[in-house]
Protein backbone atom coordinates (compact mmCIF):
# COMPACT_ATOMS: atom_id res chain seq x y z
CA UNK A 1 0.00 0.00 0.00
CA UNK A 2 1.46 3.51 -0.82
CA UNK A 3 1.21 6.97 1.15
CA UNK A 4 -1.73 7.71 -0.25
CA UNK A 5 -3.79 4.95 -0.19
CA UNK A 6 -2.61 4.43 3.78
CA UNK A 7 -3.29 8.09 4.47
CA UNK A 8 -6.94 7.69 3.13
CA UNK A 9 -7.44 4.54 4.57
CA UNK A 10 -6.90 6.47 7.95
CA UNK A 11 -8.94 9.22 6.84
CA UNK A 12 -11.31 6.56 7.00
CA UNK A 13 -10.78 4.80 10.29
CA UNK A 14 -10.26 8.03 11.88
CA UNK A 15 -13.17 9.84 11.36
CA UNK A 16 -17.06 9.68 10.86
CA UNK A 17 -16.47 10.21 6.93
CA UNK A 18 -18.91 8.25 4.44
CA UNK A 19 -17.97 10.16 1.14
CA UNK A 20 -15.61 8.36 -1.21
CA UNK A 21 -12.41 9.65 -0.73
CA UNK A 22 -9.71 11.08 -3.37
CA UNK A 23 -6.66 12.61 -3.04
CA UNK A 24 -7.87 15.82 -4.55
CA UNK A 25 -10.59 15.67 -2.26
CA UNK A 26 -11.22 18.95 0.32
CA UNK A 27 -10.80 17.70 3.69
CA UNK A 28 -13.60 20.00 4.89
CA UNK A 29 -15.82 20.89 1.88
CA UNK A 30 -16.12 17.27 0.45
CA UNK A 31 -15.78 15.29 3.59
CA UNK A 32 -16.71 17.42 6.30
CA UNK A 33 -13.86 17.19 8.80
CA UNK A 34 -14.30 18.83 11.58
CA UNK A 35 -10.93 19.73 13.99
CA UNK A 36 -11.80 16.94 16.01
CA UNK A 37 -11.39 14.48 13.10
CA UNK A 38 -8.21 16.04 11.41
CA UNK A 39 -6.84 15.71 15.16
CA UNK A 40 -7.76 11.91 15.06
CA UNK A 41 -6.01 11.40 11.63
CA UNK A 42 -2.57 13.37 12.59
CA UNK A 43 -2.53 11.21 15.55
CA UNK A 44 -3.07 8.12 13.84
CA UNK A 45 -0.56 9.46 10.86
CA UNK A 46 1.98 9.71 13.72
CA UNK A 47 1.44 6.42 15.28
CA UNK A 48 1.67 4.91 11.76
CA UNK A 49 4.96 6.31 11.06
CA UNK A 50 6.51 7.19 14.89
CA UNK A 51 6.55 11.07 13.45
CA UNK A 52 5.46 14.36 15.09
CA UNK A 53 3.75 16.52 12.80
CA UNK A 54 3.78 20.47 13.79
CA UNK A 55 0.98 21.96 14.85
CA UNK A 56 1.19 24.77 12.01
CA UNK A 57 1.27 22.12 9.20
CA UNK A 58 -1.86 20.85 10.15
CA UNK A 59 -3.75 23.99 10.34
CA UNK A 60 -2.67 24.25 6.26
CA UNK A 61 -4.19 20.55 5.28
CA UNK A 62 -6.93 21.91 3.09
CA UNK A 63 -7.02 18.45 0.88
CA UNK A 64 -5.66 15.12 0.90
CA UNK A 65 -3.30 15.72 -1.01
CA UNK A 66 -1.96 18.37 1.38
CA UNK A 67 -1.59 15.51 3.82
CA UNK A 68 0.40 13.36 1.42
CA UNK A 69 2.82 16.00 0.26
CA UNK A 70 3.46 17.44 3.87
CA UNK A 71 4.49 14.12 5.30
CA UNK A 72 6.13 13.04 2.20
CA UNK A 73 8.38 15.76 2.14
CA UNK A 74 8.95 16.64 5.80
CA UNK A 75 8.43 13.41 7.69
CA UNK A 76 8.97 10.79 5.94
CA UNK B 1 -7.62 48.30 15.57
CA UNK B 2 -10.24 51.68 16.69
CA UNK B 3 -13.18 50.39 18.72
CA UNK B 4 -15.55 50.50 15.46
CA UNK B 5 -13.75 48.12 13.76
CA UNK B 6 -13.64 46.06 17.43
CA UNK B 7 -17.37 45.66 17.88
CA UNK B 8 -17.41 45.36 14.21
CA UNK B 9 -15.52 42.32 14.36
CA UNK B 10 -17.80 40.68 16.86
CA UNK B 11 -21.10 40.78 15.61
CA UNK B 12 -23.54 37.66 15.66
CA UNK B 13 -24.23 36.51 12.85
CA UNK B 14 -27.67 36.03 12.55
CA UNK B 15 -28.20 34.70 9.03
CA UNK B 16 -30.00 31.60 9.66
CA UNK B 17 -32.74 33.80 11.80
CA UNK B 18 -32.94 35.53 8.77
CA UNK B 19 -33.31 32.39 6.57
CA UNK B 20 -35.37 30.38 9.37
CA UNK B 21 -37.13 33.41 10.33
CA UNK B 22 -36.78 31.97 13.55
CA UNK B 23 -34.41 32.23 17.10
CA UNK B 24 -35.03 29.17 19.48
CA UNK B 25 -32.95 30.42 21.53
CA UNK B 26 -33.08 32.54 24.72
CA UNK B 27 -36.28 32.26 24.37
CA UNK B 28 -38.16 34.20 27.24
CA UNK B 29 -39.59 31.63 30.43
CA UNK B 30 -42.68 33.14 32.15
CA UNK B 31 -43.29 30.18 34.53
CA UNK B 32 -41.42 27.26 36.31
CA UNK B 33 -41.14 24.03 34.45
CA UNK B 34 -44.94 23.03 35.52
CA UNK B 35 -47.01 20.97 33.45
CA UNK B 36 -47.10 23.75 30.83
CA UNK B 37 -44.41 26.30 30.45
CA UNK B 38 -45.42 29.50 29.95
CA UNK B 39 -43.62 31.64 26.90
CA UNK B 40 -44.65 35.12 25.71
CA UNK B 41 -47.95 34.71 27.39
CA UNK B 42 -48.49 31.35 25.93
CA UNK B 43 -48.36 27.64 27.33
CA UNK B 44 -45.88 25.42 25.71
CA UNK B 45 -45.37 21.54 26.31
CA UNK B 46 -41.81 21.87 27.27
CA UNK B 47 -39.48 18.79 26.21
CA UNK B 48 -36.35 20.86 25.68
CA UNK B 49 -35.33 21.13 29.77
CA UNK B 50 -33.07 18.35 31.35
CA UNK B 51 -36.06 18.13 33.88
CA UNK B 52 -35.56 14.14 33.58
CA UNK B 53 -37.27 13.45 37.22
CA UNK B 54 -39.32 16.24 36.78
CA UNK B 55 -38.50 17.49 40.47
CA UNK B 56 -37.27 21.07 39.46
CA UNK B 57 -40.97 22.42 40.65
CA UNK B 58 -41.19 19.64 43.09
CA UNK B 59 -42.86 21.50 46.48
CA UNK B 60 -40.34 19.29 48.67
CA UNK B 61 -37.27 20.98 47.30
CA UNK B 62 -38.67 24.61 47.19
CA UNK B 63 -39.44 24.20 50.58
CA UNK B 64 -36.05 22.98 51.14
CA UNK B 65 -34.48 26.08 49.41
CA UNK B 66 -36.97 28.47 50.76
CA UNK B 67 -35.55 27.35 54.53
CA UNK B 68 -32.46 27.81 53.84
CA UNK B 69 -33.03 31.39 52.52
CA UNK B 70 -34.83 31.54 55.66
CA UNK B 71 -31.32 30.95 57.61
CA UNK B 72 -28.63 31.70 55.59
CA UNK B 73 -29.94 34.35 53.58
CA UNK B 74 -29.43 34.68 49.33
CA UNK B 75 -25.80 34.41 49.21
CA UNK B 76 -22.59 34.55 51.70
CA UNK B 77 -20.45 36.83 49.19
CA UNK B 78 -17.59 35.26 49.22
CA UNK B 79 -15.07 32.46 47.75
CA UNK B 80 -15.52 28.99 49.49
CA UNK B 81 -11.88 29.01 50.58
CA UNK B 82 -12.59 32.34 52.74
CA UNK B 83 -16.06 32.39 54.21
CA UNK B 84 -18.64 31.21 51.52
CA UNK B 85 -18.91 27.65 52.77
CA UNK B 86 -22.22 26.92 54.95
CA UNK B 87 -22.05 24.10 56.60
CA UNK B 88 -24.20 22.36 54.60
CA UNK B 89 -21.34 22.41 51.58
CA UNK B 90 -19.71 19.91 53.62
CA UNK B 91 -22.44 17.56 54.87
CA UNK B 92 -23.98 17.55 51.37
CA UNK B 93 -20.69 16.83 49.72
CA UNK B 94 -20.59 13.87 52.47
CA UNK B 95 -24.45 12.73 51.07
CA UNK B 96 -23.35 12.65 47.46
CA UNK B 97 -20.14 11.15 47.96
CA UNK B 98 -22.37 8.31 49.33
CA UNK B 99 -25.20 8.63 46.59
CA UNK B 100 -22.71 7.98 43.54
CA UNK B 101 -20.39 5.76 45.69
CA UNK B 102 -17.57 7.69 45.83
CA UNK B 103 -15.02 8.79 48.94
CA UNK B 104 -15.14 12.94 48.53
CA UNK B 105 -17.03 16.04 47.01
CA UNK B 106 -16.70 19.40 46.24
CA UNK B 107 -19.23 21.49 44.70
CA UNK B 108 -18.38 24.39 41.78
CA UNK B 109 -20.66 27.24 40.69
CA UNK B 110 -21.64 25.24 37.50
CA UNK B 111 -20.24 21.75 35.31
CA UNK B 112 -18.52 23.66 33.06
CA UNK B 113 -15.90 25.08 35.52
CA UNK B 114 -15.95 22.08 37.60
CA UNK B 115 -14.90 20.39 34.44
CA UNK B 116 -12.37 23.34 33.22
CA UNK B 117 -10.81 23.88 36.80
CA UNK B 118 -10.43 19.82 36.94
CA UNK B 119 -7.93 19.62 33.99
CA UNK B 120 -6.79 23.21 35.22
CA UNK B 121 -5.23 21.76 38.21
CA UNK B 122 -4.00 18.03 37.72
CA UNK B 123 -2.66 18.31 34.33
CA UNK B 124 0.30 19.72 32.93
CA UNK B 125 1.89 19.88 29.63
CA UNK B 126 3.91 16.79 29.62
CA UNK B 127 0.57 14.75 29.56
CA UNK B 128 -1.65 13.07 27.20
CA UNK B 129 -5.85 13.75 27.43
CA UNK B 130 -7.47 11.00 25.64
CA UNK B 131 -10.88 12.05 25.13
CA UNK B 132 -14.47 10.80 23.74
CA UNK B 133 -14.60 12.64 20.42
CA UNK B 134 -18.36 13.19 21.12
CA UNK B 135 -17.33 14.79 24.86
CA UNK B 136 -19.57 18.39 25.83
CA UNK B 137 -17.43 21.70 25.01
CA UNK B 138 -16.84 22.09 28.81
CA UNK B 139 -14.16 19.06 28.68
CA UNK B 140 -13.01 19.88 25.54
CA UNK B 141 -12.34 23.09 26.78
CA UNK B 142 -10.61 22.08 29.84
CA UNK B 143 -8.47 19.71 28.16
CA UNK B 144 -7.16 22.26 25.61
CA UNK B 145 -6.33 24.76 27.99
CA UNK B 146 -4.17 22.77 29.46
CA UNK B 147 -1.87 22.83 26.32
CA UNK B 148 -1.16 19.11 26.38
CA UNK B 149 -1.12 16.58 23.54
CA UNK B 150 -4.59 15.82 22.90
CA UNK B 151 -6.06 12.31 21.52
CA UNK B 152 -9.99 12.06 20.72
CA UNK B 153 -11.14 8.87 19.80
CA UNK B 154 -14.27 7.75 18.01
CA UNK B 155 -16.97 7.82 20.13
CA UNK B 156 -17.62 4.77 22.50
CA UNK B 157 -14.67 3.05 20.25
CA UNK B 158 -13.24 0.70 22.39
CA UNK B 159 -10.61 -0.10 19.72
CA UNK B 160 -10.05 3.84 19.08
CA UNK B 161 -9.21 3.86 22.89
CA UNK B 162 -7.11 1.06 22.98
CA UNK B 163 -5.26 2.51 20.16
CA UNK B 164 -4.66 5.60 21.83
CA UNK B 165 -3.47 4.30 24.52
CA UNK B 166 -0.79 2.23 23.32
CA UNK B 167 0.68 5.08 21.81
CA UNK B 168 0.30 7.04 25.13
CA UNK B 169 2.97 5.76 27.67
CA UNK B 170 5.67 8.12 26.50
CA UNK B 171 3.50 10.96 28.60
CA UNK B 172 3.90 11.50 32.24
CA UNK B 173 0.00 11.18 32.97
CA UNK B 174 -2.35 10.23 31.19
CA UNK B 175 -5.74 10.88 31.09
CA UNK B 176 -9.05 8.96 29.45
CA UNK B 177 -12.43 11.22 29.31
CA UNK B 178 -15.39 10.19 28.59
CA UNK B 179 -19.29 11.15 29.30
CA UNK B 180 -21.43 8.71 30.89
CA UNK B 181 -24.67 9.51 28.60
CA UNK B 182 -24.38 11.70 25.72
CA UNK B 183 -26.56 14.15 25.83
CA UNK B 184 -27.50 15.02 22.07
CA UNK B 185 -28.30 11.44 21.15
CA UNK B 186 -28.68 9.53 24.25
CA UNK B 187 -25.96 6.84 23.90
CA UNK B 188 -24.32 5.90 26.91
CA UNK B 189 -20.31 4.94 27.29
CA UNK B 190 -19.06 1.48 27.97
CA UNK B 191 -17.43 2.51 31.26
CA UNK B 192 -16.45 -0.80 33.24
CA UNK B 193 -14.63 -1.71 29.77
CA UNK B 194 -12.85 1.65 29.57
CA UNK B 195 -12.05 1.65 33.63
CA UNK B 196 -10.79 -1.87 32.38
CA UNK B 197 -8.13 -0.46 29.67
CA UNK B 198 -7.30 2.39 32.04
CA UNK B 199 -6.08 0.00 34.44
CA UNK B 200 -4.08 -1.86 32.27
CA UNK B 201 -2.29 1.40 30.83
CA UNK B 202 -1.76 3.15 34.05
CA UNK B 203 -4.40 5.97 32.71
CA UNK B 204 -6.65 7.90 35.24
CA UNK B 205 -10.35 7.95 33.79
CA UNK B 206 -12.30 10.84 33.94
CA UNK B 207 -16.68 10.51 33.76
CA UNK B 208 -18.94 13.71 33.13
CA UNK B 209 -21.78 12.38 34.53
CA UNK B 210 -24.02 14.99 34.27
CA UNK B 211 -26.80 13.53 32.26
CA UNK B 212 -26.56 10.50 34.21
CA UNK B 213 -26.72 10.83 37.68
CA UNK B 214 -30.16 10.81 39.23
CA UNK B 215 -31.19 9.24 35.82
CA UNK B 216 -29.86 5.41 35.22
CA UNK B 217 -28.71 2.80 37.12
CA UNK B 218 -31.45 0.56 38.89
CA UNK B 219 -31.16 3.71 42.03
CA UNK B 220 -30.49 6.62 39.64
CA UNK B 221 -27.49 6.55 41.31
CA UNK B 222 -25.65 7.49 38.10
CA UNK B 223 -22.91 5.54 35.50
CA UNK B 224 -21.43 4.26 38.46
CA UNK B 225 -24.24 1.77 39.75
CA UNK B 226 -25.32 1.42 36.11
CA UNK B 227 -22.00 0.07 34.90
CA UNK B 228 -21.44 -2.26 38.08
CA UNK B 229 -18.17 -0.48 39.26
CA UNK B 230 -16.87 -1.47 42.35
CA UNK B 231 -14.26 0.86 44.10
CA UNK B 232 -13.90 3.11 41.25
CA UNK B 233 -10.49 5.09 41.32
CA UNK B 234 -10.92 7.46 38.92
CA UNK B 235 -12.67 11.08 38.73
CA UNK B 236 -16.00 11.59 38.74
CA UNK B 237 -17.66 14.83 37.55
CA UNK B 238 -21.29 16.02 37.29
CA UNK B 239 -24.11 18.46 36.28
CA UNK B 240 -26.34 19.07 39.39
CA UNK B 241 -29.11 21.27 36.85
CA UNK B 242 -30.27 18.34 34.88
CA UNK B 243 -31.79 15.22 36.74
CA UNK B 244 -30.97 17.05 40.29
CA UNK B 245 -33.12 20.26 39.04
CA UNK B 246 -30.70 22.58 40.85
CA UNK B 247 -27.42 24.49 39.58
CA UNK B 248 -23.72 23.87 39.38
CA UNK B 249 -21.36 20.95 39.24
CA UNK B 250 -19.86 18.60 41.83
CA UNK B 251 -16.59 16.76 41.33
CA UNK B 252 -16.03 13.33 43.18
CA UNK B 253 -12.94 11.08 43.82
CA UNK B 254 -10.67 9.93 46.49
CA UNK B 255 -11.05 12.39 49.52
CA UNK B 256 -7.03 13.51 49.01
CA UNK B 257 -7.65 14.66 45.61
CA UNK B 258 -10.67 16.27 46.34
CA UNK B 259 -8.78 18.53 49.32
CA UNK B 260 -6.29 18.70 46.46
CA UNK B 261 -8.36 20.74 44.64
CA UNK B 262 -10.03 22.41 47.11
CA UNK B 263 -6.79 24.80 47.20
CA UNK B 264 -5.43 24.15 44.06
CA UNK B 265 -8.27 24.58 41.25
CA UNK B 266 -8.57 27.59 40.66
CA UNK B 267 -12.30 27.53 39.04
CA UNK B 268 -13.17 27.05 42.88
CA UNK B 269 -11.57 29.04 44.47
CA UNK B 270 -11.60 32.23 43.46
CA UNK B 271 -15.56 31.97 42.56
CA UNK B 272 -18.17 33.00 44.43
CA UNK B 273 -19.29 29.70 46.41
CA UNK B 274 -22.87 27.90 45.20
CA UNK B 275 -25.34 29.65 47.26
CA UNK B 276 -27.05 27.71 50.51
CA UNK B 277 -30.44 27.74 48.96
CA UNK B 278 -29.42 25.62 45.87
CA UNK B 279 -26.91 22.92 48.29
CA UNK B 280 -30.60 22.79 50.39
CA UNK B 281 -32.26 22.20 47.16
CA UNK B 282 -29.54 19.44 45.95
CA UNK B 283 -30.11 17.65 49.37
CA UNK B 284 -34.14 17.40 48.84
CA UNK B 285 -33.69 15.73 45.27
CA UNK B 286 -31.21 13.14 46.74
CA UNK B 287 -33.66 12.64 49.47
CA UNK B 288 -36.21 12.43 47.13
CA UNK B 289 -34.71 9.83 44.49
CA UNK B 290 -33.55 7.18 47.71
CA UNK B 291 -37.30 6.84 48.46
CA UNK B 292 -39.20 7.79 45.10
CA UNK B 293 -36.71 6.63 41.95
CA UNK B 294 -38.91 3.35 41.47
CA UNK B 295 -41.57 5.28 40.71
CA UNK B 296 -40.28 8.60 39.30
CA UNK B 297 -37.75 6.55 36.99
CA UNK B 298 -40.50 3.88 35.56
CA UNK B 299 -42.84 7.06 34.54
CA UNK B 300 -39.72 8.38 32.92
CA UNK B 301 -38.95 5.90 30.69
CA UNK B 302 -42.74 4.87 29.83
CA UNK B 303 -43.07 8.38 28.91
CA UNK B 304 -39.89 8.41 26.87
CA UNK B 305 -40.89 5.42 24.99
CA UNK B 306 -44.18 5.89 24.66
CA UNK B 307 -42.61 9.37 22.51
CA UNK B 308 -40.05 7.45 21.10
CA UNK B 309 -42.46 4.39 19.61
CA UNK B 310 -44.95 7.36 18.62
CA UNK B 311 -42.33 8.99 16.17
CA UNK B 312 -40.83 5.80 14.97
CA UNK B 313 -44.21 4.94 13.92
CA UNK B 314 -44.96 8.19 12.14
CA UNK B 315 -41.80 7.96 10.08
CA UNK B 316 -39.18 9.76 11.90
CA UNK B 317 -35.19 9.03 11.81
CA UNK B 318 -35.27 8.16 15.44
CA UNK B 319 -31.64 8.60 16.56
CA UNK B 320 -31.18 5.22 18.66
CA UNK B 321 -30.42 5.97 22.59
CA UNK B 322 -29.54 3.98 25.95
CA UNK B 323 -31.02 7.24 27.94
CA UNK B 324 -33.92 8.37 28.12
CA UNK B 325 -33.98 10.97 25.31
CA UNK B 326 -35.36 11.29 22.04
CA UNK B 327 -33.64 12.52 19.21
CA UNK B 328 -34.82 12.83 15.24
CA UNK B 329 -32.29 13.38 13.19
CA UNK B 330 -32.95 16.62 10.82
CA UNK B 331 -30.01 17.59 8.67
CA UNK B 332 -29.02 20.56 7.48
CA UNK B 333 -28.79 23.45 10.40
CA UNK B 334 -31.80 25.33 8.07
CA UNK B 335 -33.74 22.32 7.83
CA UNK B 336 -33.11 21.67 12.22
CA UNK B 337 -34.16 25.20 12.98
CA UNK B 338 -37.39 25.28 10.37
CA UNK B 339 -37.98 21.85 12.27
CA UNK B 340 -37.68 23.64 15.91
CA UNK B 341 -40.05 26.85 14.76
CA UNK B 342 -42.97 24.20 13.06
CA UNK B 343 -43.21 22.58 16.90
CA UNK B 344 -42.64 25.99 18.21
CA UNK B 345 -45.65 27.37 16.37
CA UNK B 346 -47.63 24.00 17.31
CA UNK B 347 -46.93 24.71 20.96
CA UNK B 348 -43.64 22.40 21.56
CA UNK B 349 -40.51 23.70 23.00
CA UNK B 350 -37.50 21.19 21.54
CA UNK B 351 -34.06 21.60 21.78
CA UNK B 352 -32.47 22.09 18.27
CA UNK B 353 -29.01 20.95 17.31
CA UNK B 354 -26.63 22.46 14.73
CA UNK B 355 -22.98 22.40 13.97
CA UNK B 356 -20.72 23.18 15.46
CA UNK B 357 -22.46 20.97 18.21
CA UNK B 358 -22.96 18.34 16.14
CA UNK B 359 -21.15 17.15 12.67
CA UNK B 360 -22.82 19.45 9.42
CA UNK B 361 -26.05 18.40 8.31
CA UNK B 362 -26.59 15.86 10.77
CA UNK B 363 -28.44 18.35 13.40
CA UNK B 364 -30.74 16.74 15.51
CA UNK B 365 -34.25 17.97 17.39
CA UNK B 366 -33.54 16.59 21.53
CA UNK B 367 -36.62 15.49 22.96
CA UNK B 368 -36.79 14.95 26.84
CA UNK B 369 -39.87 14.35 28.43
CA UNK B 370 -39.78 15.25 31.92
CA UNK B 371 -41.57 12.99 34.53
CA UNK B 372 -43.35 15.48 36.07
CA UNK B 373 -46.14 16.36 32.75
CA UNK B 374 -48.87 14.70 32.87
CA UNK B 375 -49.85 11.60 30.52
CA UNK B 376 -52.47 13.80 28.54
CA UNK B 377 -49.88 16.09 27.67
CA UNK B 378 -47.46 14.19 25.96
CA UNK B 379 -50.13 12.59 24.40
CA UNK B 380 -50.71 16.01 22.91
CA UNK B 381 -47.53 16.67 21.91
CA UNK B 382 -47.50 12.80 19.81
CA UNK B 383 -50.79 14.09 18.20
CA UNK B 384 -49.24 17.21 16.96
CA UNK B 385 -45.62 15.46 15.97
CA UNK B 386 -48.21 13.48 13.96
CA UNK B 387 -49.24 16.28 12.30
CA UNK B 388 -45.43 17.30 11.50
CA UNK B 389 -44.16 15.64 8.09
CA UNK B 390 -40.89 13.71 8.82
CA UNK B 391 -38.12 15.50 6.63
Amino acid sequence: MNLEEKIINLIKENSNCKSEIYRHSNIIDDLNIDSFDRLMIVNAIEDEYSIEVNTSDIEKFKTVNDIVIAIESRYL
Amino acid sequence: MSLKQFYDNHIFDDSLKQKTLFNPYYVNVQSGLDDALMIDGKEFINLAANNYLGLANDERLKKAAINAIQKYGQSLCATPIASGCADLFESLSQKISNFVGLESSVFYPSCYQANNGLFQAIAGKDDVIIIDRFSHSSLVEGARTVGCKLRPFLHNNMASLEKNLQHSSKHKQIFVVTESVFSTEGSIAPFAGIVELCKRYDAVPVIDDSHGLGVIGKRGRGIIEHAGIVNYEGIYTASLGKAMANQGGVVCGKKSLIDYLKYNSSHLIYSTAITPSILAGIQAVIEIIESEFDVIGKRMWYYRNKLRDALIEFGFDVKHAEAPITSILTGSSEETILFAKHLYQKGILATPFIYPSVPENQGVIRMIVGANLKEPTLDKAIEILKTLKPI
